[in-house]
C-alpha cells in the first residue's frame, strides 16, 4: 500500500470549527456520526431515502444530505451543522427572519432547512419567490404548508442583514404576534426530541415485520436471531402470555343501527396466531446497537400459511376472515337519519344528483418519525418513557395496563418535542408498548426509531372511504334531501378512534352548513388486510365536506346555477342559530354567508370569467372551485363522548402554579407538536392575569408534573385546554381577590381586577397580582381560614363542539396537453372565532390547505391487489407536496366569538385539510368539465380530457 | 461484528486500481448519493469501499475538436456551471442542473450516476443521444453497447464519458412525482454529420434511441404528411415502446416540439 493510500477507520475533519478524530466504521454515515458520536442531535433524520432534507450540513462549504454521505468521505474535510450558525447566542438573520415570519412550527425540518437555504442563497442574489421555492426542492415541511419559509426567505434576502433584531415585546396580549417561544431552540439545533433522548446502558430494539399480508402462523423461528452478535434477547407473539401483556383496544364502541354491539376486537402488541397487515410486527429484536438489533431482525425466519389479502374493494371477502368476531369482515354498521323519510324525499326531488366517489387512503406522515425509549427502575418499581405523542396521559393509561404494571402511575411518559403528529401520534402503538415491556423484561433502557418504510407501513393511515352519495333539490335549487351510503376502510385492527371517525365524526358532519332538511347517512366499518386507519387531520370532516362540496357542484351543473350562488341560497343563516341540524349536532353559531361573500370578493370570482377567457387564449383551461365547509371541533363534551361510545371524557385540564416570587408556571393537558403552545398559551394566561409574559412558563407533555390531561387533536387545544386555563385563570382571581381584599382593607366586592392589578375604583392603592402571590407564600399575614399559597387546577369540559368554518376558493388552471395542474390562487376565509396568534393561525391554515392539496392532488396509499403488500412504501413511491408544489394562500379571518367557550376561540388546526381537497377538486371539475377521483394526478386529467373529446 | 467493510481512499488512479484488484467485489464509491441510501443492499457483502472521488484523473473538462470529456467523479452542479460545457452542449449543462436537488447535485458525480445502473438517470438519455463513450482506465466502450449497469471489465474503473457535440441537442424531462427520477425524458441531438440521434428514458424502461423516429424525423422532410404518419407509427403505433396512452402521448408531443425548435419541421397534426 502506498503512503498516500490511507485506510480509513481513524479520520479527521473540522465540526464546526472544531478539529476531531474518530474511529469509524465504513458504513456509518456522516449524520449518524454527527448525532451519536458528536452529540450533534440538532441534524434530524426523516427518511431513508435522501429525500427530506432534515439531515441537511455543509460539507467543505456547501450543502449535503448527511444521510447520504459517508463518515469516512467526510475525513480531511469541515463539516458545519446547525449548531454552528447562531454565533455567540445571536441567531444568524436567517434564523431571525424564519422566526420573525413564522417559517416554522414543530421544528424537525427546520435545521436542514436553514442549512439547505444558507446554501442557496450563499451569494445573496435576489431570488422570485418562485425561485425560492424551486430552491426548497430538497427539503420537505409537512406543517407549514411553505408560505411562511418563502416568507422569511425573501425577507433575508431583501432586508440589510446588520438589522437589529426587534425587540421582543415585552408583553403580548390574545390577537398580538409575539416571536415564538419555541423557535430559538428549534432553530439553533437544541429541540429535543425523542430519537435525541439516550440513557446510560441504552440498547436498540428493532422489528422484523410481516412482509405477507395475511396468513396464519405457523413458526417464528427466532434461534438465528437470539444467537447473533450484540443480540440480548427476542420476543414473539409467544411471549404475550407467559409476561401478562395485554392487547390494544379502540375506545370507541361504536353501536350498530339496529342497536347490537359492533364485532370489537384486540390487537396483540406483536402478532399471535396470524398476521393480517404487510407490515404488522412479529417479532422484536433488542440488542446493544441499532444495526445489531436490525441486523438479527432480519434473521427472523417466519413460515405462514397464505390467506388471501382482503382489500376491501368490492364484494370479494377473504378465504378466511381476519378475524374470527367478524366473519363477514365487518366492525361496524352505523346509521343516522330515517332511511325511509330520505328515500321519500329524494322521490319528492326536483333533481337528483349522484356521485360516488373515494376518498383515497392517505399516510400522514410527520416529519419526525414515531420514537419511543423506555427505562424501568427497579428499585421503584416504575418505568419511564419518552414516546412521540400528542397524548401522553392516555399513553400512560393505556401501557401501563398493557404492559400489566402494578398501576397506572408506574409509569411516566414525557412526549418532548414532538415532529408534527396530524392524528398520527395520538394512538398508542405496538412498538413503544414493546420497549416498556422488554425495558422491564431486560433490565436495560431500549429505544426505538421508525424508518420512514416503518411510517408508511404501521403508522395508522387516514380516510379510504368509498362513498357513494345521493343530493335532492327542489326546483329553486334548495337542498331537500342528502343519503350517503360509505364503506369506511378501517385496516386489520381497530386503532384508538378508529370507529368513531368514519361514524360520529363523519355521519353528523353531514349537514355541513347548509340547511338540508333530511340527512340519512349508513356506513360500514369493514376490517381489511391494511394497516390501521384512524384519524388523520381533521377526521371525518374532510370526508364530510368532500362529499357535501362535490355534490353541490354538480347540483349546480345540473340545475344550471352558479355554485357560489346554490350554495348561498342553502346556507344557514345569521338568525337560524343555534341550528339544530337533523344529524345530531347544534350548531351554536356563526355567519356562513359572511365568509362566503368575503371569500368570493377576495378571490375576484366575479371576474373569473375573463381570466378564464385570457387562459383559453393561452390553450389552457381553467377552473374555480368553492368549498363551504363547517367542522365540529374543540373536541368535545364528555357526555357527548360517551353517548358515541367513548370510554372517555374529552375535557382538558391546566394547573396555574406560581411560585414564592411571582413567576406563573401554567402545566397544560395538551401537547404541542408544532403548533406553538408555549407562545400562545403565555398570551392567554398574559391576557387574563397580567403577569408580564416573560414570567409565565408553559409546562406540557410530562404525566409526572402536568395535571391528567387529555391531549391534542380535534382541533381542540385553543378552545378546550385554553378553556381550561382560562378557568383556572379565573380562580388564582378568585384566591387573589380575597388577600387583596385583605390586605388593602376593603371589601372584596369593591375590587377591580384589571392588567394584572387590584384596586378600588377611584382608590390609587392597589396590589399587583405578583405581590399578591409573594403575600400568598410569605402567609404571615392572611385571612383567616385562607390556605398559604396561590396555584389553581381547573378542568374545562365544554359545553358543545364549537363549529368553525369557512369557504375556500380555488383557482386551477390545466395544461390539457400534460393534464398538469397549477393553483393560480387559493383563498381561504375561515371564521376561528377569537384569535390568539394571528401568524400561528395562518400557518396552521397554510398547513393545512398544503395537506389539503396533497390529498387532492399527489398523495395515496396503494396496495398490491394480489398479494396485499402496501406498494407505496417510501417517498419515493409516495409524494409528500414539497414548496413548489403549494400556492401561495390568501388567508382572510372572518369571525364570529364561540359564545359556549370561556375564550371565544373555535381552533383552527384541521380547517384547511377539510376544506382544501374539495375546493381543489371542485377548481379541477370545472376546468375540464368532469369529475375524477383525487388524487387528480396529470395522467387522470389528460385522460379525462381526452375521453371528453372523445365523446 | 457483523459486517464491517475496509474504507480506502486512494490517491491516484493506480493505487485505485491495485485495491480493486486485491479486494475482489469491492464497491466503489464517488458521491455516494446513490449507494449510501442502499448501504443495507449494497455493502452487506462488499469487502471494501474504495473511494474514489478526490482522484485527480477523474476530475476536469476539456474539449478536443467535436468531442467533450467530462471526468466521472465531476458532480452534476459542477458540469451544470462548468463555462466549457455550457459553451459545447448547453443541453447537457441543463440537464445536469436538473437533477435531483441542490444537495444531490452538490455531491453526486456523473460517474456515480451512470455506473448505479439506475436506467432512468437522466444523463442515460445524453449518453445515447450524444454518441458517448465511456473510457475506463483500461478501455473505450460505446455508450450504444452497454447495457442496464454498464459492464467494466474486471478491476476496471470509469474515467471520463466522452461526448461528442451535436450541432444542436434538447432534453425535455417528465419527473417522476415522487421519485424525482425521469417519469418519462427524450434527449436529441442534430450531430453535425446532419444525423438524428433520439433517446427515451423512464421509469422502469431500459434505455434506448428511437431508430424508427429518427428515420421519421430524417426522411421525410419535404413530405409533411408522411412524417406524421411515420412520427404516429413509431410512437403509438409501436407497441414494442410498452407506453401508456398518456406516455405515449407525451413522447409524441415532446417530439413535435423537439422537431419544430431544432429541426424546424412542423408534425402537429
Amino acid at each position: 500500500m502506498s503512503e498516500a493510500t490511507r485506510r480509513a477507520g481513524e479520520i479527521e475533519l473540522h465540526v464546526n470549527g472544531r478539529r476531531v478524530s474518530a474511529r469509524v466504521s465504513a458504513l456509518t454515515r456522516l449524520v449518524d456520526f454527527l448525532r451519536d458520536d458528536q452529540g450533534l442531535t440538532g441534524t434530524h433524520v426523516g427518511c431513508d431515502t435522501a429525500q427530506c432534507g432534515a439531515c441537511v450540513v455543509r460539507l467543505n462549504g456547501v450543502s449535503v444530505k448527511a444521510c447520504t454521505v459517508l463518515a469516512a468521505q467526510a475525513d480531511g474535510g469541515a463539516v458545519e451543522t446547525i449548531e454552528s450558525v447562531a454565533t455567540n447566542g445571536e441567531l444568524h438573520p436567517l434564523q431571525r427572519a424564519l422566526s420573525e415570519r413564522h417559517g416554522l412550527q414543530c421544528g424537525f425540518c427546520t435545521p436542514g432547512l436553514v442549512m439547505s437555504i444558507l446554501d442557496a442563497t450563499a451569494d445573496k442574489a435576489h431570488l422570485s419567490r418562485p425561485q425560492i421555492r424551486a430552491a426548497l426542492k430538497g427539503n420537505l415541511c409537512r406543517c407549514t404548508g411553505y408560505q411562511h419559509i418563502v416568507d422569511a426567505v425573501e425577507a433575508y434576502l431583501h432586508s440589510p442583514s446588520d438589522r437589529p433584531a426587534p425587540d421582543a415585546p415585552e408583553d403580548s396580549r390574545i390577537g398580538d404576534a409575539p416571536l415564538r417561544r419555541e423557535d430559538a431552540r428549534f432553530l439553533t439545533g437544541n429541540g429535543r426530541y425523542t430519537a435525541d433522548v439516550s440513557f446510560p446502558g441504552q440498547t436498540y430494539v428493532a422489528f422484523a415485520r410481516s412482509e405477507v399480508s395475511h396468513g396464519r402462523i405457523n413458526l417464528i423461528d427466532a434461534s438465528k436471531a437470539g444467537a447473533a452478535p450484540g443480540v440480548i434477547g427476542v420476543l414473539t407473539g409467544e411471549d404475550l402470555e407467559a409476561d401478562g401483556i395485554g392487547a390494544l383496544r379502540c375506545g370507541w364502541k361504536v353501536a350498530n343501527e339496529d342497536g347490537s354491539a359492533m364485532a370489537d376486537t384486540a390487537r396483540p402488541v406483536l402478532a399471535r396466531g396470524k398476521v393480517r397487515f404487510h407490515g404488522e410486527a412479529i417479532a422484536a429484536v433488542i440488542a446493544e446497537t441499532p444495526d445489531a438489533a436490525r441486523h438479527a431482525a432480519g434473521l427472523i425466519r417466519a413460515d405462514f400459511t397464505p390467506l388471501a389479502p382482503h382489500l376491501g374493494g368490492g364484494d370479494s371477502p377473504a378465504d378466511e376472515a381476519l378475524h374470527q368476531g367478524a366473519p363477514d369482515n365487518v366492525c361496524f354498521r352505523w346509521a343516522i337519519g330515517d332511511e325511509a323519510a330520505a328515500a321519500r324525499a329524494m322521490d319528492d326531488a326536483e333533481h337528483v344528483v349522484s356521485l360516488d366517489l373515494r376518498n383515497n387512503r392517505l399516510v400522514p406522515n410527520a416529519l419526525e418519525p414515531r420514537a419511543a425509549n423506555a427505562r424501568y427502575d427497579p428499585s421503584e418499581d416504575r418505568a419511564t418513557l419518552y414516546v412521540t405523542s400528542q397524548n401522553p396521559h392516555m399513553a400512560r393509561r393505556v401501557i401501563a395496563d398493557i404492559v400489566g404494571l402494578r398501576s397506572e402511575n408506574r409509569l411516566r411518559v414525557i412526549s418532548p418535542d414532538v415532529g408534527g403528529g396530524f392524528g398520527s401520534k395520538i394512538f398508542v402503538y405496538p412498538e413503544e408498548c414493546v420497549c416498556v415491556w422488554a425495558a422491564r423484561k431486560f433490565g436495560r433502557p431500549v429505544k426505538w426509531v421508525a424508518s420512514r418504510r416503518e411510517s408508511f407501513l404501521a403508522d395508522a393511515h387516514g380516510r379510504d372511504h368509498q362513498t357513494t352519495a345521493q343530493m335532492g333539490f327542489d326546483a329553486d335549487g334548495r337542498i331537500t334531501a342528502l343519503t350517503v351510503r360509505t364503506r369506511a376502510n378501517l385496516g386489520a385492527y381497530l386503532s384508538g378512534f378508529a370507529t368513531f371517525v368514519p361514524s360520529f365524526i363523519y355521519g353528523t358532519m353531514l349537514a355541513g352548513p347548509y340547511k338540508t332538511p333530511i340527512i340519512r347517512c349508513a356506513v360500514t366499518g369493514a376490517y381489511t388486510t391494511t394497516a390501521p386507519v384512524d384519524a388523520y387531520r381533521g377526521a371525518g370532516r374532510p370526508e364530510a365536506t368532500y362529499v357535501i362540496e362535490t355534490l353541490l357542484d354538480e347540483g349546480a351543473r345540473a340545475l344550471s346555477l352558479d355554485p357560489a350562488e346554490l350554495r348561498r341560497r342553502n346556507l344557514i343563516r345569521k338568525e337560524d342559530f343555534p341550528y339544530q341540524t337533523p344529524v345530531a349536532v347544534e350548531y351554536d353559531d356563526g355567519d356562513y354567508e359572511a365568509h362566503l361573500t368575503a371569500a368570493l370578493e377576495q378571490s375576484e370570482y366575479a371576474s373569473f370569467a375573463e381570466r378564464r377567457e385570457a387562459s383559453q387564449r393561452n390553450g389552457k383551461r381553467r377552473g374555480i372551485g368553492v368549498a363551504c365547509f363547517v367542522e365540529a371541533a374543540g373536541i368535545g363534551p364528555s357526555a357527548l363522548a360517551g353517548a358515541a361510545g367513548g370510554d372517555v371524557g374529552l375535557w382538558e385540564s391546566a394547573s396555574l402554579r406560581f411560585s414564592p416570587t411571582g413567576a406563573l408556571d401554567v402545566l397544560t393537558g395538551s401537547h404541542s407538536h408544532g403548533q406553538g403552545h408555549e407562545t400562545s398559551f403565555a398570551q392567554i394566561v398574559h391576557d387574563r392575569l397580567g403577569v408580564p409574559f416573560n414570567d409565565i412558563r408553559i409546562i406540557h407533555g410530562d404525566t409526572d408534573k402536568t395535571p391528567t390531561g387529555m391531549g391534542t387533536y380535534g382541533s381542540r387545544s385553543i378552545s378546550v385546554g385554553g378553556g381550561a386555563i382560562a378557568k383556572a385563570a379565573d380562580k388564582i382571581i378568585d384566591k387573589a381577590k380575597i388577600i387583596a381584599a385583605y390586605l388593602l382593607d376593603i371589601e372584596p366586592e369593591d375590587i377591580t381586577f384589571e392588567e394584572g392589578r387590584f384596586f378600588k375604583a377611584g382608590a390609587n392603592a392597589g396590589l399587583m397580582l405578583q405581590d399578591i402571590a409573594e403575600a400568598a407564600y410569605r402567609a404571615h399575614d392572611l385571612p383567616p381560614e385562607l390556605e398559604p399559597g396561590l396555584e389553581a387546577t381547573a378542568f374545562y369540559d365544554p359545553d358543545n363542539f364549537t363549529f368553525p368554518s369557512g369557504t375556500h376558493v380555488c383557482e386551477v388552471e390545466i395544461d390539457p396537453e400534460t393534464g398538469a395542474v397549477a393553483i393560480e390562487r387559493y383563498t381561504a376565509v375561515d371564521d376561528f372565532g377569537e384569535i390568539v396568534h394571528p401568524m400561528i393561525v395562518a400557518g396552521q391554515v397554510h398547513g393545512g390547505v398544503a395537506q389539503g392539496v396533497g390529498q387532492a392532488l399527489f398523495e395515496e396509499a396503494r396496495y398490491d391487489e394480489a398479494t396485499g403488500a402496501l406498494m407505496t412504501d417510501s417517498l419515493r413511491a409516495y409524494r409528500l407536496p414539497r414548496a413548489a408544489d403549494i400556492p401561495d394562500i390568501d388567508v382572510a379571518s372572518s369571525p364570529t366569538q364561540c359564545g359556549h367557550n370561556p375564550l371565544g376561540v373555535k381552533g383552527c388546526g384541521e380547517a384547511g385539510a377539510i376544506a382544501a381537497p374539495a375546493a381543489v377538486m371542485n377548481g379541477i371539475a370545472d376546468a375540464i368539465g368532469r369529475r375524477i377521483d383525487m388524487p387528480a394526478t396529470p395522467a387522470k386529467i389528460w385522460r379525462a380530457l381526452k375521453e371528453c373529446d372523445d365523446a | 461484528m457483523m459486517r464491517d467493510p475496509a474504507f480506502f481512499k486512494p490517491t491516484t488512479l493506480e493505487d485505485a486500481l491495485r485495491l480493486l484488484r486485491e479486494h475482489q467485489g469491492a464497491l466503489l464509491i464517488a458521491g455516494g448519493q446513490h449507494l449510501v441510501p442502499r448501504l443495507d443492499e449494497y455493502a452487506e457483502k462488499t469487502p471494501a469501499l474504495i473511494n474514489i472521488e478526490g482522484l485527480q484523473d477523474l476530475r476536469g473538462v476539456s474539449r478536443a475538436a467535436s468531442r467533450l470529456r467530462i471526468g466521472a467523479a465531476e458532480t452534476h452542479g459542477a458540469i451544470s456551471r462548468d463555462a466549457v460545457v455550457k459553451d459545447a452542449i448547453p443541453a447537457l449543462a441543463e440537464l445536469a442542473g436538473d437533477i435531483g436537488d441542490l444537495q444531490v447535485r452538490n455531491r453526486g458525480t456523473i460517474g456515480g450516476a451512470v455506473m448505479s445502473g439506475v436506467l432512468n438517470s437522466d444523463y442515460r438519455a445524453a449518453l445515447l443521444a450524444l454518441d458517448a463513450q465511456l473510457i475506463t482506465a483500461g478501455a473505450t466502450i460505446d455508450a450504444d453497447k452497454i447495457d442496464a449497469r454498464p459492464d467494466l471489465p474486471s478491476g476496471d474503473i470509469l474515467v471520463a464519458i466522452d461526448f461528442a457535440i451535436p450541432a444542436r441537442a434538447e432534453f425535455i424531462k417528465h419527473v417522476h412525482p415522487a421519485a424525482g427520477y425521469a417519469d418519462l425524458a427524450i434527449m436529441l441531438a442534430q450531430h453535425a454529420d446532419g444525423g438524428l440521434r433520439l433517446a427515451l428514458i423512464g421509469e422502469g424502461r431500459r434505455p434506448e434511441r428511437l431508430h424508427r423516429v429518427e428515420d421519421a424525423l430524417a426522411k421525410n422532410k419535404a413530405d409533411r404528411s408522411a412524417a406524421i404518419r411515420a412520427l404516429d407509427d413509431a410512437v403509438a403505433g409501436d407497441a414494442s415502446l410498452e407506453l401508456s396512452d398518456y406516455h405515449a402521448h407525451l413522447l409524441r408531443r415532446d417530439i413535435v416540439a423537439l422537431a419544430q425548435r431544432m429541426l424546424g419541421l412542423d408534425l402537429t397534426s
